[in-house]
C-alpha cells in the first residue's frame, strides 16, 4: 500500500478505496503520526460488522494511557469487515499502521464523494504545522 | 477567549459526569475554557471507560458504594476523601494545530505541575513520574496503584513505620491521576486530588496520612483552586470564577444522560 496513494481525514484516520467486484470498498486505519501521538496504546473498540458508518462521525474509541480519543470515520457505508484480532494485538499498528493495522472495510455508495478528504501531500503539511 | 471556573457543590457520580460532558460540550461549541472543582455526595467508584464491572472484585472493599462509568480512560477512583477538577478546553486552545488525537500533554503536564508546586509550599516531597509503569496484575484495577509519567507522587517514608496496611508502593506514593477524553472539537480532562485514605481503598493514603496530618482539605482548599485557576488563565489569558452550575453550563438541565443508563455503566460488565 503507497501512503501517497491514500486518502486522510484531518483527524488522521486513513482511507484507501478500491473497486472489488464491482463494488466501491473502503479500507480505513490510522496513520503513523496517530500511533506515535497515541503512545502506549492500551483499548480499542471498532465497530460490528454490519453496521452503518458516517463520514466525520465515530466509527471506534481508542485508549492510549491518558486519553480517550473517537475514531472518525472518513467514508459513509456498511461496515463488511473488521480487523477485530486488532484490539488483542495493538502493536500491529505500530509496526504497520497502513497494511496490518487496518481497522474496518467499508462498503461504499457508487456516488460517494471524496473530495473533502485530504491528500498525501496536504496531510503532511498538517501534520507538519 | 474567555475561562470560567466554579467550585461547585458536592454532587452525585451521575451528576458529576454529566456535568463535565456539558462542559465539554459547550467548550468544543463556544471555544470557550470551562473548570471546575468538586467532590461527590456520597462515596462512588468511577469507573475508566474501558475498564470491566467485574474486575471491581479485585477491590472488594469497595463493595456498596456507588458506582459510575466515566468517558475518560485510565483506573478506577475511590472518590470518597478526595477533591476532583475537570477542564473542558476548545482544541484550539491546546496550541496543537495538527493534533486532535491522543493526550494532550500540555494540558496535563500544566496541571500537574502546578500541583506539586502547590503541595512543595507544604513541605510534602512531590514530584511528577517519570516513567509508564506496565499495570501489574492484580494493582491495575484503581488509578492510585498505577503509574503513568506525569503522575503526581510523594516521595514519603510515614507509610512504611506508622501505617503498615498501607504496605510500600514502588516509587513513591500517587496523590493525583488524571485521564482526558477527546471528543470532536474539544478535550476534557479530569482528575482527582487523594485527600485522606478511605475504607473503601485502606491501602492508599492521601496527603493528610503522607503529611502527617499538617496538610487538611481546609488547608489545601484554596491552594488547589489557585492551582487550577492557573492553568485555566494559562489557556485562555483570564479566568472568570462563576457561582452557579447554570453560569458554567446553561445547557445542563439536571438530566443523568448516558451516565445514569445501566447499559453505559454496564457496558464492559
Amino acid at each position: 500500500m503507497k501512503v501517497e496513494e491514500l486518502k486522510y481525514n484531518p483527524s488522521h484516520e486513513w482511507v484507501q478505496l478500491a473497486d472489488i467486484n464491482g463494488e466501491r470498498i473502503a479500507t480505513v486505519g490510522i496513520t503513523d503520526f496517530a500511533v506515535e501521538q497515541l503512545t502506549d496504546l492500551v483499548y480499542m473498540a471498532l465497530p460490528s460488522v454490519g453496521s452503518s458508518v458516517t463520514a466525520g462521525q465515530e466509527f471506534g474509541e481508542v485508549e492510549s494511557v491518558k486519553a480517550v480519543s473517537p475514531l472518525i470515520s472518513p467514508v459513509d457505508g456498511e461496515v463488511i469487515e473488521v480487523h477485530s484480532a486488532l484490539a488483542d494485538d495493538l502493536e500491529l499498528l505500530g509496526k504497520d499502521p497502513f497494511g496490518q493495522g487496518w481497522m474496518i472495510k467499508v462498503k461504499v455508495p457508487a456516488d460517494a464523494n471524496f473530495d473533502s478528504l485530504l491528500d498525501y501531500d496536504a496531510y503532511k503539511k498538517q501534520c507538519a504545522g | 477567549m474567555v475561562g470560567f471556573l466554579l467550585v461547585d457543590q458536592p454532587r452525585s457520580g451521575v451528576e458529576n459526569m454529566a456535568i463535565d460532558q456539558a462542559m465539554v460540550e459547550r467548550a468544543a461549541r463556544e471555544q470557550i475554557v470551562l473548570a471546575r472543582l468538586y467532590a461527590w455526595s456520597e462515596p462512588t467508584l468511577s469507573l475508566g471507560y474501558f475498564q470491566r464491572v467485574s474486575d471491581r472484585k479485585e477491590q472488594p472493599t469497595t463493595r456498596g458504594m456507588a458506582l459510575v462509568r466515566r468517558s475518560t480512560g485510565g483506573g478506577a477512583i475511590v472518590h470518597h476523601f478526595d477533591w476532583t477538577y475537570s477542564i473542558a478546553a476548545p482544541t484550539a486552545a491546546l496550541n496543537q494545530p495538527s493534533k486532535s488525537i491522543g493526550a494532550s500533554t500540555g494540558l496535563y503536564d500544566l496541571v500537574h505541575h502546578q500541583v506539586v508546586e502547590m503541595l512543595k509550599e507544604f513541605n510534602l516531597h512531590a514530584r511528577l513520574c517519570e516513567e509508564t509503569a506496565p499495570t501489574c496484575g492484580d494493582c491495575s484495577f484503581l488509578c492510585f496503584k498505577r503509574r503513568a509519567r506525569g503522575d503526581v507522587l510523594i516521595d514519603s517514608e510515614f507509610a512504611d513505620s506508622e501505617t503498615p496496611q498501607h504496605g510500600k508502593l514502588r516509587d513513591g506514593f500517587k496523590v493525583l491521576g488524571s485521564a482526558q477524553r477527546r471528543v470532536a472539537g474539544g478535550l476534557l480532562q479530569h482528575g482527582s486530588l487523594l485527600l485522606s485514605t478511605s475504607q473503601h481503598a485502606p491501602s492508599l493514603p492521601g496527603l493528610f496520612e503522607l503529611s502527617r496530618g499538617t496538610a487538611s482539605a481546609n488547608m489545601l482548599s484554596s491552594r488547589f483552586h489557585r492551582a487550577i485557576s492557573t492553568v485555566v488563565t494559562e489557556f485562555a489569558g483570564a479566568t472568570e470564577v462563576v457561582l452557579a452550575i447554570d453560569e458554567l453550563v446553561p445547557e445542563y438541565d439536571g438530566s443523568p444522560g448516558l451516565f445514569g443508563n445501566q447499559a453505559w455503566t454496564h457496558r464492559l460488565p
